[in-house]
């Protein structure tokens, strides 16, 4: 296994009024090549745990292993854990500095050592990686795009270390529908062309019916399930439960269920999704050429 | 998430009668304590302000560890007062070559090292047992008064308040993206001096934008609700002088004109 979380606590300021504990006795163990989503209402600890995967919060009971390495390490060793599990922030736009939008994608690697022509084409691949265009968009601002831009942008600067787990909290938070698809095919693409592991912190029951394939609940800093998706949103009440409302087309196959009719949970796989799209669109262009 | 851990000043959210008490009752008591610690030249006038301090502080249920916690800080320029009347005060006794030690230096020094003290409990007093809304509340009250000759009391006050409601806001937002910084590979703890300035950038200017941005939010949303400055402004919670406030400054004076006036005849 690649990331190994084992019985994992942590509270916020420790012996004081003020004490909250965020986790408590989490374990979870993440493979190469998975695509996990972790739900959970606010508040339940998602980002907490999430940082303890890259080693930015040190468990004070268990441990985190990434690739086989405590992440209590310190120097080089943290910094290749870093690289290994890039995360990606909530509205990852605000940590944007830079003058133009290559220095901003190259600023990851540059810490990394990376320099020269290898710097350069980190930067054409982690842009082109998210849908950007790189020889239009390297030399602006990155404060003059657009939110969906910008969103990209700022996850093209964690893609551009190379990392072999990407871990995104609610990335699709504030953008509108079209940027919303768009970022999700985008790490969709990534999984499936490069292998890049995905961790999706999310509510929106939507995102996750697209792109996970496991599901993990976390509830006041505990795991409540960790299985497939499938089998996750096959239960109503477990849904309610953990806080997460059913997305409508999932409430109406539940409201079928209930009336004796054997239908399964929507989920239309990515896959077949993407391959719809691009015959609808071909045929789109041929009735166009007809025409 | 150090956001949480930030508590605005020293206020200890207890009940008593001097929390109870008009702000402006405490600021006034301050400020007349302050003036009256720099006047007064005897230990009997500092025996009787000490006695009031600690009564005040008997009566604010403050215990005797949150007063010596604001004391911390100034134990070095305590220990320097002293250092500095013992050695350099001239009519010391020689001890060799140019070193000389000065016995009336001493109580010359710890005189004004006891003076600092009591600057630091008066003050204290007031932070432990006033939360800072309060404070620029009784600022305002205290101001208004010179608004008559244009003095923008009510935006200073103002300006006070904002600024307290964002310092959590503000470092809550200096971890979040210092977090990311690191997740991108900036090493915030070590490296040269200029290394370490270096890596500042990618925290400030964020830091800055996010600023910027939440002003003009927060600008936009006080005029959508018609803020337009203090005038004709009511406000939730009024500030009164009741008897309780009468009673405390009265008293409050009667010390400090009586530890004057010992002051005054021991001269």
């Amino acid at each position: 296994m690649f990331i190994l979380v084992e019985n994992v606590s942590f509270t916020y300021l420790p012996n004081t009024p003020f004490a909250v504990q965020a986790l408590c006795g989490v374990s979870l163990s993440i493979e190469r090549g998975e695509s996990i989503a972790i739900l959970g209402r606010t508040g339940c600890g998602k980002s907490t745990l999430v940082q303890h995967l890259n080693g930015l919060l040190i468990p004070q009971e268990g441990r985190v292993l990434v690739d086989g390495v405590d992440t209590r390490v310190r120097g080089t060793a943290l910094r290749e854990i870093r690289r290994k599990v890039g995360l990606v922030f909530q509205y990852p736009e605000d940590q944007m500095f830079e003058e133009t939008v290559f220095r901003e994608v190259a600023f990851a690697p540059r810490n990394m050592g990376v320099e020269g022509e290898e710097l350069e084409n980190r930067v054409r691949w982690a842009m082109t990686a998210v849908g950007l265009d790189y020889e239009a968009l390297k030399d602006k601002s990155p404060f003059e795009l657009s939110g969906g831009q910008m969103r990209r942008v700022a996850i093209a600067s964690i893609l551009s270390m190379k990392p072999e787990v990407l871990v995104l909290d609610e990335p699709t938070a504030g953008l509108d529908p079209q940027g919303r698809t768009m970022l999700l095919e985008k790490l969709w693409e990534l999984r499936k062309q490069w292998g890049v592991t995905i961790v999706l912190v999310s509510h929106n029951v939507e995102d996750v019916a697209r792109i996970a394939e496991r599901v993990v609940v976390l509830e006041k800093g505990r795991v409540v399930f960790d299985g497939p998706v499938r089998e996750f949103f096959a239960d109503e009440d477990r849904m309610r439960r953990c806080g997460i409302i059913p997305s409508p087309l999932l409430q109406a196959t539940f409201l079928l269920r209930k009336r004796g009719f054997a239908v399964h949970p929507p989920l239309v796989p990515f896959e077949f999704y993407l391959e719809v799209k691009e015959k609808v669109l071909a045929r789109k262009r041929s009735c166009s050429v007809e025409a | 998430m150090f956001g949480r851990s930030v508590i605005i000043g020293q206020y200890i959210p207890l009940d008593s009668v001097v929390h109870r008490l008009d702000p402006r009752s405490k600021l006034l008591f301050v400020a007349f304590g302050i003036v009256t610690l720099f006047l007064v030249q005897s230990w009997i006038s500092f025996l009787f302000l000490a006695i009031f301090c600690g009564a005040l502080a008997c009566a604010a249920h403050l215990s005797l560890r949150y007063l010596l916690k604001s004391l911390r800080p100034l134990w070095v320029l305590l220990l320097l007062t002293l250092i500095l009347h013992v050695f350099f005060t001239p009519d010391g006794v020689v001890l060799f070559g140019f070193l000389r030690v000065s016995p009336e230096g001493f109580v010359k020094g710890l005189f004004i090292a006891v003076r600092l003290v009591l600057l630091v409990v008066v003050t204290t007093i007031l932070t432990l047992t006033t939360s800072p809304i309060e404070l620029t509340d009784g600022i305002e009250g205290l101001l208004s008064p010179l608004k008559r000759w244009g003095f923008p009391a009510h935006e200073l006050a103002m300006m006070m308040t904002i600024a307290l409601r964002f310092i959590p806001t503000l470092l809550e937002e200096a971890d979040r993206i210092m977090k990311a910084q690191m997740a991108r590979g900036v090493d915030f703890e070590s490296g040269g001096l200029m290394k370490r300035i270096r890596a500042l950038v990618p925290l400030l200017v964020p830091l800055f934008v996010s600023a910027f941005r939440r002003a003009e939010d927060l600008a936009i949303a006080m005029e959508s609700r018609c803020y337009r400055g203090g005038i004709g402004r009511t406000r939730l919670k009024v500030l009164e002088f009741t008897p309780r406030d009468y009673v405390f400054l009265c008293s409050a004076l009667s010390v400090f004109v009586l530890s004057l006036g010992i002051s005054w005849v021991l001269r």
